[in-house]
């Protein structure tokens, strides 16, 4: 195997396992929250914006349409050094905290707008029937309509959710150290390029890889027998 | 006819294996001689080591030094310009010959590129907003306090090794960054070197420079292992115009003092 360190130098990489195990445990963490946090407003957002009042999906457009807009990078700055200036509990957040807040804030409009697809994409028939067994509307979202358009939208929301979790080296502007911090660490003390950004690289594979079988078994947990079959 | 057609074969092999022997084993320093231009790495990341000034010429201490020296060689200097972290991998893959930026030769660093001896040396200092509480930065290791410094840099380095109580904050983005959340509140201090805060100290009120230095470090130019003809003739430069006088001069103008600030800012 002694050609292969050639190439790739396993005994340096194996000096910053440490530093990694600690990057990919700050991603999981930074990313899951967000993705938890993102999912839910991203739903309000859904909601909002096929509300049929002006008050409501108005304000609810503008606000997807300036996350659109607008780099996540400037978002990030303008959460970090802008919230403490408008909202005294901005200084109250620490840094990873403020992160978690920036991407929520950003991912929320994606997840929502892939969300409402969602939504539309459920047969009418399905919501009347739900309604005609005496569900109420509440009732009827919850137990027949989200689950479903969750299950449809599975595979852009996991795209969404990957380009979620490659964002969060983003963070590291603001002083977050997570795993492509860890692979800036390595790079910087010992110059090796290949082994630094490859490591880095597979580790954001293996977290994506470990999503996609999340997103497999919630696919076919939400969709039900019905949704197994097709 | 057959036994023609093969000769030739083996004689055209023989000269591609000729030509492309002689292309593996041109050095740096003879590709340099030949096409007659010196090809630099450089860093984007501001005065006075490296920067774009007023009239959109990239300049600095860096870039004038190696600007002289492709001068007294007669060669064209081509500059290229990267992040921190495109720099060696420019190097390594011969997009480059040398690379002309404030690197420390830690001795991780120096098993995979080779360094020429010290330019210059770069004092490590704190620097706090105008009214905070402290007056050396041996009063920053405390808990409670935090300090900036940019990501996985020397100084961050510095800051684990002197500083172990206070929190560390790295920051992506150089020494703006880093200077940008100690005036904003978002950290205690910050850690940098003493001519790149001279020159922010100058441009935004309201910093001071904390007393004493955390670290000295010797800073040098890179090359590849295999350029050994360049890296001594990088060696040579350096005693050459040390002897007489130029990079005092150069030292003086760009990295001892902020008179470089007149002419380009």
């Amino acid at each position: 195997m002694d050609w292969l360190q050639y190439y790739f130098n396993f005994r340096i990489v194996g000096q910053y396992t440490d530093v990694f195990i600690a990057g990919i445990g700050q991603t999981l963490w930074i990313s899951g929250l967000c993705l938890i946090l993102s999912l839910i407003f991203g739903t309000l957002v859904a909601l909002g914006r096929l509300s049929t009042s002006p008050l409501i999906w108005r304000p609810v457009a503008g606000y997807i349409q300036f996350i659109r807009s607008t780099p996540l990078l400037i978002q990030i700055y303008l959460v970090y050094y802008g919230l403490p200036s408008i909202l005294p509990i901005g200084n109250l957040l620490d840094e990873t905290q403020t992160g978690i807040l920036a991407l929520t804030i950003h991912t929320s409009p994606y997840f929502g707008e892939i969300i409402r697809a969602g939504i539309t994409s459920v047969d009418r028939g399905q919501i009347e029937g739900a309604l005609s067994v005496g569900m109420t509307p509440r009732q009827a979202l919850f137990n027949v309509t989200l689950p479903q358009a969750l299950a449809n939208v599975m595979p852009p929301l996991l795209g969404q959710t990957a380009v979620l979790i490659k964002d969060t080296s983003l963070l590291s502007i603001i002083a977050v150290f997570e795993l492509m911090g860890a692979g800036l660490r390595m790079f910087s003390e010992t110059v090796i390029a290949t082994e630094s950004y490859v490591t880095t690289a597979v580790c954001y594979l293996l977290i994506y890889s470990m999503m996609l079988v999340i997103s497999g078994i919630l696919q076919n947990k939400l969709g039900g027998k019905a949704w197994q079959a097709n | 006819m057959k036994l023609k057609t093969l000769i030739k074969g083996i004689a055209g092999g023989a000269c591609l294996s000729i030509a492309a022997t002689m292309s593996f084993a041109e050095t740096t320093m003879e590709k340099i001689v030949r096409t007659g231009e010196m090809t630099i790495a450089v860093q984007t990341q501001g005065p006075p080591v490296s920067f774009v000034n007023k009239d959109g010429k990239r300049t600095g201490l860096a870039i004038e030094l190696a600007r002289m020296m492709a001068a007294d060689m007669e060669v064209e200097l081509i500059i290229q310009d990267y992040d921190w972290k495109g720099l060696i991998p420019a190097l390594s893959s011969g997009k480059a010959d040398f690379i002309a930026a404030d690197m420390t030769p830690t001795a991780k660093r120096h098993m995979q590129i080779v360094f020429t001896e010290p330019v210059f040396f770069s004092e490590t200092i704190a620097f706090a907003p105008a009214g905070a509480p402290f007056a050396s930065w041996e009063e920053l290791n405390t808990d409670g306090v935090s300090v900036a410094a940019t990501q996985a840099s020397s100084w961050a380095d510095t800051a684990r090794k002197v500083l172990p109580n206070a929190e560390l904050k790295e920051f992506a983005g150089g020494t703006a960054q880093a200077v940008q959340a100690v005036v904003s509140g978002r950290a205690s201090a910050g850690l940098s070197d003493k001519a790149t805060i001279a020159g922010f100290m100058s441009s935004i009120e309201g910093l001071k420079v904390l007393e004493g230095e955390l670290a000295r470090e010797p800073l040098g130019f890179a090359t590849r292992p295999d350029s050994i003809h360049l890296l001594l003739a990088l060696d040579n430069y350096v005693r050459l115009i040390r002897a007489d006088g130029r990079l005092d001069t150069a030292l003086d103008y760009w990295w001892n003092s902020t008179a470089w600030e007149a002419d380009n800012k």
